[in-house]
């Protein structure tokens, strides 16, 4: 990227980019050259494929839409920098792991590989709005759950396959439209509190925007916020945060700053639900077992919590007015 | 190797020659990333394209054939400026002088640092007035002289000097403030007695480049 004529600097280096950034504009550079000076437009590979635009951001890493050389699939290419070494090694244990696992809301991983421009993993591109957009316009309690228990399903398999998730929140989980949700970025998420660290001072934000943060720090649980082992139920706590914002319209765990988000996940802190919202104590409940700060008392696992949430769906076996009222209930906010 | 100059390039492109276009358009073009990268949150990709259409577009117009790089920097700063004019309200004037882009563009920027006296000083050029900014990022950065500078954005030579060293007290209070880490300030303090020499330098009119 320098010009070596140009002496050296001490602070006058300007950074680098990340790996995501230099392919980025590596392809931008081709196409602009492309059309300024009436070239042949040369296409940017990595692997086997040839990135076509960005699609996002996440924790770990940036997410193009790509095309299999081969045969023209329309897939996701995710790419973590090589400067992030234990990302790297996550994705490549756990992308194979991935790789194995075949759920109907997962998003199916087709290959892990290696590139001079870090690792990476391509899966189906899934097209649609996050839970969070999707929770843009209230949600019938019962729609919420429709649409979240297979997810947890999905969930459970993995749990099964010893697999965790490690950052589930509303920004990881997207729903296409036929209504079908879709986990992502499995097992992907760096683990906290380095996240943290990286989220406030590494990662894409400058110094000032430690607010970014507060997306992920109310969704962990607070064994993952203070460092200690996480397991499946890491991840049933995460899950329980987006059924409670998705249940009542609003986070449990929430704070004007990062650092008072994560106080009130430490503390157990919940918000209480707003009386607005009319959801079943049989539906709240489960949820706030997930969300016992203590991982003991939470469900044994994501498929107890799914069996403790499914019963509550079955209309009770009792006469038809008492059904019509639950057909009702199901139908109110 | 001998390196086919700016001028030379520049006048082939003129007479239609495209691969000497190209070429000066690769010499250039991570440059122009580097330009955009502190400057706005979210993709400058368009205003890349945009600089580069425009230097397209008016190549006839460069002045001095020695200056592309003047000119090519000249036009990125316009479309810098006339995108923050887009994004303000409309009533609102954007001042170069006095608005900085942690105003101007909050938010992210898409230039990432691996290392934290990098990281702060990133921040800390954010916050001081965009024309100050720009001025040391392209005494530093670019290795650009402060005739060439003030040749890129129409400016007295004077005044890119004076703005030189003014910007360079802005950052270094910038850093003051924004510091919560102790050491971590004064070291990137430190470096910037590092620029400081730099600044000298240039104020005694000699050339870096």
């Amino acid at each position: 990227m320098s010009d070596p004529r140009a002496p050296k600097r001490p602070m006058g280096t300007p950074p680098p980019l990340d790996a995501a950034a230099r392919l980025e504009h590596e392809r931008l550079r081709l196409e602009l050259r492309a059309r300024l000076f009436k070239e042949p437009r040369a296409a940017v590979h990595v692997g086997g494929y040839e990135l076509l635009h960005p699609l996002g951001q996440g924790g770990s890493g940036s997410v193009f839409a790509v095309r299999r050389t081969e045969d023209g699939r329309s897939l996701a290419l995710k790419l973590v920098d090589p400067g992030m070494p234990r990302a790297v090694e996550r994705l490549r244990r756990e992308g194979r792991a991935m790789a194995a696992l075949t759920h109907p809301h997962i998003v199916e991983v087709h290959e892990v590989g290696e590139h001079e421009d870090g690792a990476y993993l391509v899966m189906d591109r899934i097209d649609g709005i996050s839970v969070r957009q999707w929770l843009e316009s209230p949600r019938p309690w019962a729609r919420v759950l429709d649409l979240l228990l297979p997810v947890a399903d999905g969930l459970a398999a993995a749990h099964d396959q010893g697999i965790l998730h490690r950052d589930i929140k509303p920004e990881n989980i997207v729903v296409d439209a036929r209504d079908h949700a879709w986990l992502l970025d499995f097992g992907l998420a760096k683990p906290l509190p380095d996240s943290v660290v990286e989220t406030t001072s590494a990662f894409r934000q400058p110094l000032t925007q430690a607010g970014a943060v507060l997306g992920t720090v109310g969704y962990v649980a607070p064994e993952h916020l203070l460092g200690d082992p996480v397991d499946a139920r890491s991840d049933q706590f995460s899950l329980c945060t987006v059924l409670y914002e998705a249940l009542l319209g609003q986070a449990p765990f929430a704070g004007k700053t990062a650092e008072e988000a994560g106080l009130a996940v430490l503390r157990g802190q919940i918000r209480p639900p707003p009386p607005e919202r009319a959801v079943p104590r049989a539906v709240l409940d489960p949820v706030l077992r997930g969300l016992d700060s203590d991982p003991a008392r939470r469900h044994a696992s994501v498929a107890a919590l799914r069996e403790a949430l499914v019963r509550t769906t079955r209309p009770p076996e009792t006469s038809g007015r008492l059904r019509r009222w639950w057909k009702s209930l199901r139908e109110r906010r | 190797m001998t390196r086919i100059g700016d001028a030379q390039l520049l006048a082939a492109w003129r007479d239609g020659d495209l691969t000497a276009g190209g070429a000066l358009f690769e010499r250039y073009y991570a440059a122009v990333v580097r330009f955009f990268g502190n400057k706005v949150s979210g993709d400058p990709a368009d205003l890349i394209q945009e600089t580069f259409e425009a230097c397209t577009r008016s190549r006839d117009h460069v002045r001095d054939d020695n200056g592309f790089r003047s000119f090519l920097f000249g036009v990125a700063y316009n479309v810098l400026r006339r995108h923050y004019e887009r994004t303000r309200r409309r009533d609102e004037r954007v001042d170069p002088t006095t608005a900085s882009v942690a105003e101007l563009s909050p938010g992210p920027a898409t230039m990432v640092a691996s290392r934290d006296e990098h990281r702060l000083l990133l921040t800390a050029l954010r916050r001081i007035p965009l024309e100050f900014q720009v001025i040391l990022e392209l005494f530093y950065w670019e290795s650009m002289t402060s005739a060439a500078i003030a040749e890129s954005l129409d400016m007295p030579h004077g005044t890119v000097r004076s703005r030189l060293r003014r910007a360079r007290q802005l950052v270094e209070e910038a850093l003051r403030e924004l510091g919560d880490d102790p050491g971590l300030t004064a070291r990137t303090l430190e470096n910037l007695e590092g620029w400081a020499a730099q600044i000298r330098q240039a104020q005694g009119g000699l050339s870096n480049s």
